[in-house]
């Protein structure tokens, strides 16, 4: 009999494992929650020469210009809207991508494969702009002087023309993301059992059923966890691929306006970090809610995976 | 168990590596000598390589101890994040004595970054004063002073740079070129004869003419009231506020845009490129491009280039709108209001605006090292030494001090004073009405961001000529009604109004 | 015996992932190309796959001072190592106590570390807690301590993976053997976590690697500074000097003696090499799953 899992020891592995957890919670709460009293800077007018502390407040007047643009419902459809899209997009090719490195016979090409899929992460939003303005100039790029007139097809402005634009960004998107999005599923993949499957091929079970009887249960942890974490971002956009890489072309406006987009060019001239403050907290409590009411869903119809 | 020590003492090294984050590593606080010289800190940003510091500011630093008993520690800042950096080291209250600044005066001081110094001026600047004269008074809030401006020619000028060569060839007059019709006629004959070359693309901020106004047969003078809401200007010396962008000269350099657009003038990309323009011209395959450069007058020059081989054709420098001399946006140099050491700070650069070896030395290196005397009375590079890669790239001969001062570069004139004749001619520049005039964006502050957001979706499309004028300008104009603009512009009016009415 | 079935699947998937690779990588090889393309051609021609005409002066104008760049190099790297590995021990162990369902308050810790990835205060209180109270400034740990030591997106991945895909038996079975905590950690956790943490560090290294905002804020001394800030400076100055050819006039400098367009790609290839070469060690533990084989029933 298991004499040595008698109630003092478990008591004692119970406090071992909070002790385990001292200096990670010691570290976000010195780096994370001690800061987090910086927040009332989105309610105050700051003034240096009185200090953070006694600057004038001013209540919700730096979270004004957020809604008095025209194009308030632009931006947030377009926030809203392209990361639904991503998102459906990045989970299915990514799955779809690691399922593949993982059943590659070749596995030092798929070794290799991984490296380069995750090289886009190391390239800066500034470069990556040139590179597709590389593509896309009308002058010497690289669509209008070589490919398009080698199918016979007329130059097209890129950047003046709107619908290329929600296409050409998804595929930026997945260029940058796919690597790492599928490096995370394969991780879980390659903690699958791999006796599952062995019995699964003897019962005679095509690569298919495999995959949809197997592995994407298997990894659905992984899923469910990965989807709520992006409800909280879902009014966060990538800076650099909604200005940088449309080069900021007003012509296009109304297809790669986002809530970023938006606060930074009201705000370029005015240093303003009140203001600023005020819109990136604007868009924590609006991530928060929906991924507050994300994971109560969740709890409710698949309480295991929920986040907490 | 074996592991669980090996575990046990990771993790208690771990843990007092945790510990030494809580204790204060090397945090200086600098000493402060009672009896020897004062030290002074200078806030500035760079654009370029400064590996010779410490000697630049120990040469600095033996003219002044014994003139005046101040010391100066340079901190460097990129040009890119300098002034988020001055308000993070403001926040966290370190300490500052000089900080340069990169163009709004009237922000910094509204946001109590700086002190005003219209006492410390009286009492050790008086050199400060006589130098700038009546532009001293170029940032005033309240009836206070807050910075001691760049005192250089201050004349700026939308300036057209092109290809002299190719202008004789084809026999083209540049004196013609002075207004927007000339330089039309221009390009449609150089185009004619050279298909191939692109005429004009934008230069510097992706703009062509950027702020400039350059319709100047009917605009003489443009003064910029605001460096947050740049569009609101007073035009040929009347105290009304305007906004640029819905005025009748808006809408006549769209069209001239918009014309030579279509004539394949213009580069196909110019509303989107992050290539700038010069580069493409010194390479040869752009004719002109506009530029700021400082103009002298109405005279067309040809550019001089004394010194630079690789340029490999002669060019005109042809200025395109009247010149003025307008305060908004102006470089200079204030004093922190956490400062300790203000009066050391002013008679620091109280010295600055007349001792010209102090002046040379803070601009260009240290004597002898960097740079030499010549008989002829001009300075040179010392030997292994340039241009570019001297070892003191800093930023300050353009916007810190008084050029006057300096000495002058042999590759830059031949004439010793040709930094003093310069600002000189600021005395005939007319100076706008409005200088000193400075616009709180307080009261208007959410219009302005929803403003500036429609400006960046319409002007680079409209002032590239890639669109057409006459459907995508009312939307502009229409789009910017709606952000507030008009209120902006009452707020504005108001302001000046008050202003004028106290000078 | 392989099927025919199996044969075109295997045949299918590795087209599909070359082609991902092809895609993926030539951007860098036009990268690299316009990094080593004459500034003329450049300018004429935007880039190109193939230089029109070679030339290095790119990387000579970048490296004219090219202690300050190895200098740098050694830096990040250290700094690098270092936080990744400090990174993945506070990880590892707030990750696995999280994992344990009998664990009081789990629910809890976990919403609280959460929390932190939506609500930050901002720069400038974060900047007043590093510089002034913990007074770090112009310290090696400027560079490795603020933001970047937790990320709470990692934690929960690697919580969720130890919570999920280390089957309970065997730790039940570690504890059945009198393993406490400690010892479940490092004798099943550990190795059989290799995947998840695997992949944490390499997340981790590209974080630090890639991070410039550390050095910009808490490091001033210029002998302190990672890779990325320096790069980053002289792309900044680069480009501002050719925008503003009335300055560079004022010194006798021509805009054209900077090969400013080349010079940016070039900036990008040394940013990115080191990571180039080390990352194919990593895969190993990714791809090879370790599968203890049945649990013993």
């Amino acid at each position: 009999m298991p004499e040595k899992l008698n109630k003092r020891s478990i008591k004692k592995n119970h406090l071992v494992l909070y002790l385990l957890m001292v200096p990670g919670l010691l570290y976000i709460l010195v780096n994370n929650y001690l800061p987090m009293a910086g927040v009332f800077i989105a309610f105050k007018k700051i003034n240096y020469a009185l200090g953070i502390f006694k600057s004038q407040w001013v209540g919700f007047r730096n979270f004004k210009f957020l809604f008095a643009t025209p194009d308030a419902w632009i931006i947030t459809r377009n926030t809203v809207v392209y990361n639904v899209v991503f998102l459906i997009m990045e989970t299915v090719f990514g799955i779809a991508v690691a399922i593949m490195l993982a059943d590659m016979r070749n596995q030092r090409l798929a070794r290799f494969s991984q490296s380069a899929l995750i090289l886009p992460d190391l390239i800066s939003m500034v470069i990556c702009s040139y590179i597709a303005f590389a593509f896309l100039s009308q002058e010497n790029g690289m669509l209008n002087n070589t490919i398009l007139p080698f199918f016979g097809l007329q130059p097209v402005s890129w950047y003046a023309e709107k619908g290329p634009w929600p296409v050409i960004l998804s595929v930026v998107y997945l260029w940058l993301n796919i690597g790492t999005t599928a490096i995370i599923y394969l991780s879980s993949i390659v903690g699958i059992n791999k006796a599952l499957y062995e019995s699964a091929e003897l019962d005679g079970a095509t690569r298919w059923q495999q995959i949809t009887r197997i592995t994407i249960p298997c990894i659905k942890p992984t899923i469910v966890t990965m989807l709520l974490l992006s409800t909280g971002t879902l009014f966060y956009s990538n800076f650099g691929l909604f200005y940088l890489i449309p080069q900021n072309s007003g012509m296009i406006h109304d297809v790669t306006a986002t809530y970023d987009t938006y606060v930074y060019n009201a705000l370029m001239k005015s240093n303003n970090i009140g203001m600023a403050a005020a819109a990136g907290l604007f868009q924590s409590v609006v991530g928060f809610i929906l991924v507050l009411i994300a994971n109560k869903i969740t709890a409710k119809v698949d309480e295991d995976n929920a986040l907490f | 168990m074996k592991n669980f020590n090996h575990f046990k003492h990771i993790f208690a090294i771990v843990l007092m590596l945790a510990m030494l984050l809580a204790l204060p590593a090397c945090g200086t606080s600098p000493a402060s000598d009672s009896n020897g010289p004062v030290k002074i800190k200078f806030e500035m940003f760079s654009f370029g390589e400064t590996p010779d510091e410490a000697i630049v500011e120990e040469a600095l630093n033996n003219i002044t101890r014994d003139k005046i008993g101040v010391e100066v520690d340079i901190e460097f800042y990129n040009l890119a994040n300098y002034e988020e950096q001055i308000g993070l080291k403001m926040a966290g209250n370190e300490a500052m004595d000089l900080v340069a600044i990169l163009g709004d005066t009237g922000a910094m001081a509204r946001q109590g970054e700086l002190m005003p110094i219209d006492d410390l001026l009286e009492k050790f600047g008086k050199d400060i004063m006589d130098v700038c004269g009546d532009l001293l008074y170029y940032a005033t809030i309240d009836g206070k002073n807050y910075g001691v401006p760049f005192m250089a020619n201050k004349k700026y000028v939308a300036t057209l740079i092109c290809r002299k060569d190719i202008l004789d060839e084809c026999g083209i007059d540049p004196k013609s070129m002075t207004t927007l019709d000339g330089v039309g006629k221009a390009y449609e004959i150089v185009h004619q004869k050279y298909p191939e070359m692109t005429m004009l693309a934008p230069d510097g901020d992706g703009l062509i003419f950027g702020y400039y106004g350059i319709d100047n047969e009917h605009v003489k003078h443009v003064s910029y009231l605001s460096g947050d809401a740049y569009y609101l200007v007073s035009v040929n010396d009347d105290p009304t506020v305007i906004n640029f962008y819905e005025s009748e000269s808006y809408k006549r350099e769209l069209d001239t845009m918009r014309a030579w657009y279509e004539a394949g003038y213009i580069l196909k990309d110019a509303a989107t490129t992050s290539e700038v323009g010069s580069l493409s011209y010194y390479d040869g395959s752009l004719f002109s491009y506009i530029s700021n450069q400082n103009c002298y007058g109405d005279v067309v020059e040809p550019i001089v280039h004394a010194g630079l081989s690789n340029i490999t054709f002669p060019s005109y420098a042809i200025p395109l709108s009247a010149d003025v001399v307008t305060s908004a946006d102006t470089l200079g140099v204030g004093i922190s209001s956490n400062s300790k050491n203000p009066e050391a700070a002013m008679k620091w650069l109280n010295l600055l605006f007349t001792d010209s070896d102090m002046a040379t030395t803070l601009y260009y290196g240290v004597k002898d090292h960097h740079w030499q005397m010549r008989d002829d009375g001009l300075i040179e590079y010392c030997d292994g030494i340039e241009a570019g890669n001297s070892g003191w790239e800093a930023a300050f001969n353009w916007c810190i001090g008084n050029s006057g001062a300096s000495y002058v570069f042999n590759s830059v004139s031949n004439d010793p004073d040709h930094n003093k004749k310069q600002l000189a001619l600021n005395n005939s520049a007319e100076i706008s009405i409005t200088y000193g005039f400075e616009f709180d964006p307080d009261p208007v502050e959410t219009q302005i961001a929803a403003v500036s957001n429609v400006v960046e979706k319409y002007a680079y499309a409209l002032e590239s000529g890639s669109v057409d004028v006459d459907t995508v300008l009312p939307q502009f104009i229409a789009e910017m009604k709606a952000a507030g603009v008009d209120d902006v512009v009452a707020e504005a009016q108001s302001q000046l109004d008050t202003y004028m009415a106290s000078k | 015996m392989i099927t025919k079935q199996e044969r075109r699947y295997q045949h299918g998937i590795t087209a599909t992932i070359m082609i991902l690779v092809v895609l993926t990588l030539s951007p860098f090889v036009l990268l690299l190309m316009s990094s080593i393309s004459s500034e003329s051609s450049l300018i004429r021609n935007g880039y190109q796959f193939w230089p029109q005409t070679f030339s290095l002066d790119a990387y000579k104008y970048i490296l004219r001072n090219s202690d300050t760049i190895l200098k740098a190099y050694g830096l990040t790297i250290a700094t690098t190592a270092v936080g990744t590995l400090m990174s993945l021990f506070l990880t590892i162990t707030l990750a696995y106590p999280l994992s344990r369902k009998s664990l009081k308050g789990r629910n809890v810790i976990t919403f609280l570390i959460f929390f932190t990835m939506l609500f930050h205060g901002g720069v400038v209180p974060s900047y007043i807690l590093w510089a002034r109270y913990l007074r770090i400034k112009n310290t090696f740990w400027a560079l490795v301590l603020p933001n970047l030591l937790i990320n709470p997106f990692h934690l929960i991945l690697m919580k969720n993976y130890f919570e999920h895909s280390i089957p309970n038996e065997i730790m039940e079975a570690a504890e059945l053997d009198g393993a406490g905590p400690v010892g479940i950690l490092s004798y099943v956790v550990l190795p059989m976590g290799k995947p998840i943490i695997a992949t944490v560090a390499m997340f981790t290294i590209l974080t630090y690697w890639n991070d410039w905002t550390n050095a910009l804020y808490f490091v001033s001394d210029s002998k302190l500074w990672s890779l990325q800030i320096l790069l980053q400076n002289i792309l900044n100055n680069v480009q501002f000097l050719s925008k503003n050819s009335q300055v560079t006039s004022q010194i006798g400098m021509s805009v054209t003696n900077i090969p400013s367009v080349s010079v940016r790609m070039a900036i990008a290839v040394l940013g990115v090499l080191p990571i180039l070469i080390l990352f194919p060690f990593f895969q190993k533990y990714i791809v090879k799953g370790i599968s203890l084989g049945a649990v013993k029933e």
